[in-house]
């Protein structure tokens, strides 16, 4: 039998080395479901001289949100006068529809810009109680600062629509399981800031056609400071955030612009 | 080409440890809602992990003279509560606590922070006197006796000298039936007692949804609560059962509930279809209000049809009968059993990877260990 040379060690070297540390990082995400489902639990050590004593059980609560998509680059172009519409660009490649019924695209009138964003923000329940979640903006947050120039046709639009994890089309994996339900028990506030005209009804199956204003005080998405229906249940914990820019067809030029949304998520405590 | 190798090697380790999740948790005991003592103090610790940013601790709300929040360190603070020695005013009142990512030279585009903020409830109760209540009724028997439970929380901070309940009971038309009334006794403020009163239910009829009602009485002031119960008799009562068998074998199966405060044993089912006894099931018992099932396994040789039939229920040196109709089918074509894939990983696949990764590792290394002594031993020998 020929000796296995020097290359073929290394190689089978680095293909060992991947299996454990694959193996190792999926091992330490399943202690981290548990500690997610069921707490971290500490207890006290009895201690007496008379042999009784009390022992104390105290389960911890962890209120946490995660935000696994927290980038959204539209980066720099310009629209197609000549295309014959707006240049739409939103995350779920879902513009909606105008209350005329006009049904927008970005296929031939957004020119450079980076027309391949499709996903939106995706936020999920990586705690073990329940939590409720709104959202402030700071920076360039109301369409005619974030993306500049007067308005015409309607236009700009910069807005947002909220999707359970099991409707929207958002393919980056969730901390823990995916979503198998209707987070927040489909019970998402659509927001009444207006929009594109989109449809505004709530347990809307359609619900990621449902842009509304993005808006500096922002608003709760999912319960409320009191009410907090965004289960820690890691099958129907997860929803997605996507967000629609819209330019008019003749936009003044004008610089790099930043809008940061901060998600905020509420517990009880 | 042995540098450049090891250069490469160590990129390529760099790779497989970059961080992965990007999000923020707080972790503490819950506290809410905190009953508000004067002089109380609560110490409570936070910890802070998931996240990658700087973060800063803020306070909102109501009450905050009394509440302080220590310096971060080491993705740790404290919370400090510190009620003053008196009296504030009756009411519900709320803090917040957040914890905030703080942004840092975000690029151009949309960006997100995250925050977690843990709301906090405090009552304040009256100053006086005042109390909550809640009726327990369990479910009872006819001809028999069940103890009503009244259990009162004082909601003041002051003592009541006395508390005592009268329960009038109503049957399901609403017509009054009886009342009893419990002991008087003292209530500690901010402490809680059962009050309990023993009702005859003899000349009551079997029946659900009797009514309780109680007034609690406590120093010249009352409050009134609730409940609903069922009076069982010994019977076994049938909720529903299978309506359409299918030639030759199929399973029957009668949904069955014991409608009696206390166990009931050997209870079966005999089915008859087109006056022929088809099954007698399996006897089983059930506990106090407890449902259960009765199936077995009938041979059906009777042509496709709707069938009139009796199902007798036994129970305990009784029985009952109830009329039933009964659908004969065809069997059904024979389908190939689907194979379902399994969802997820074993719990146990992915650990033993890793552990045979370790294995193979090893040898790997012992290999390479010995070609290199045998290479130096080859060298030393030249020389």
């Amino acid at each position: 039998m020929n000796d296995i040379s020097n290359k073929t060690i290394v190689i089978l070297l680095f293909v060992a080395m991947g299996i454990t540390l694959i193996g190792t990082i999926a091992t330490i995400s399943r202690l981290g479901y548990i500690e997610r489902s069921y707490g971290v639990v500490t207890g006290a050590l009895p201690g007496s001289q008379n042999g009784t004593g009390t022992s104390t059980l105290t389960v911890i609560a962890f209120a946490a949100i995660s935000n696994d998509f927290n980038t959204i680059q539209f980066g720099s172009g310009y629209t197609n006068n000549s295309g014959g519409g707006p240049c739409v660009m939103a995350t779920n490649n879902k513009a909606g529809t105008s209350t005329s019924g006009m049904i927008f695209s970005n296929v031939t009138t957004c020119v450079s810009f980076n027309n391949s964003n499709d996903k939106g923000f995706l936020l999920e329940n990586t705690g073990n109680v329940n939590i409720s979640v709104n959202y402030t903006c700071s920076g360039s947050c109301i369409a005619t600062t974030f993306i500049g120039g007067a308005t015409s046709d309607g236009f700009p639009f910069f807005e947002l629509a909220i999707s359970p994890k099991t409707v929207a089309n958002h393919s980056t994996p969730e901390v823990g399981s995916n979503d198998t339900a209707m987070s927040c028990g489909n019970r998402f506030n659509n927001g009444s800031s207006g929009g594109n005209g989109g449809n505004f009804e709530r347990n809307n199956s359609n619900i990621n056609q449902s842009y509304f204003n993005v808006s500096v005080g922002g608003q709760f998405l999912c319960g409320s400071a009191a009410e907090y229906p965004l289960e820690s249940v890691d099958t129907q914990d997860a929803f997605v955030i996507n967000l629609n820019v819209s330019l008019p067809r003749y936009v003044v030029p004008g610089g790099a612009k930043t809008a940061t949304f901060t998600f905020n998520a509420f517990a009880s405590g | 080409m042995a540098r450049i190798t090891k250069k490469w090697r160590l990129v390529l380790l760099l790779l497989f440890f970059l961080p992965q999740v990007i999000g923020l948790r707080v972790g503490g005991q819950l506290l809410s809602p905190i009953l508000y003592e004067p002089g109380k103090v609560i110490i409570n610790e936070y910890t802070v992990s998931d996240t990658v940013r700087p973060i800063e601790v803020t306070l909102g709300g109501q009450l905050l003279e009394y509440i302080n929040v220590t310096e971060l360190k080491d993705n740790r603070f404290t919370l400090i509560i510190q009620f003053p020695d008196k009296l504030i005013e009756t009411g519900s009142y709320q803090f917040m606590l957040a914890v905030r990512e703080k942004a840092e030279g975000d690029t151009a585009g949309l960006n997100s922070l995250l925050s977690v903020t843990k709301v906090f409830g405090v009552d304040v109760y009256s100053h006086g006197k005042d109390i909550a209540a809640s009726l327990t009724a369990p479910n009872g028997n006819v001809n028999s006796t069940m103890t009503f439970s009244l259990e009162v929380q004082s909601r003041g901070y002051t003592a009541i000298d006395a508390i005592n309940g009268e329960i009038t009971v109503y049957d399901p038309q609403r017509i009054e039936v009886g009342k009893v009334l419990t002991k008087a006794i003292p209530l500690p403020a901010l402490d809680s007692r059962t009050l309990t009163a023993v009702f005859n239910t003899t000349g009551l009829l079997a029946g659900d949804n009797y009514l309780a009602e109680a007034v609690v009485f406590y120093d010249g002031s009352h409050k009134t609560t609730n409940a609903t119960f069922n009076i069982g008799a010994k019977d076994i009562e049938l909720k529903g059962y299978t309506r359409e068998l299918t030639q030759g074998f199929s399973k029957f199966n009668a949904k069955v509930e014991n409608r009696w405060g206390k166990r009931i044993n050997n209870i079966y089912a005999r089915l008859f279809l087109n006056g022929t006894e088809l099954l007698q099931t399996p006897s089983i018992s059930l506990d106090a209000w407890q449902g259960g099932n009765l199936s077995g396994i009938v041979e059906v040789n009777l042509p496709p049809n709707d069938y009139q039939g009796l199902l007798s229920l036994s129970f305990d040196e009784s029985y009952k009968e109830y009329p039933v109709q009964i659908s004969v089918i065809l069997l059904p074509e024979q389908t190939m059993p689907t194979s379902e894939t399994q969802n997820g990983t074993s719990l146990f696949l992915i650990p033993l990877l890793s552990a045979i990764g370790s294995f193979i590792l090893l040898a790997l290394f012992l290999l390479a260990a010995s070609r290199l002594l045998k290479r130096r031993k080859r060298k030393r020998d030249e020389f």
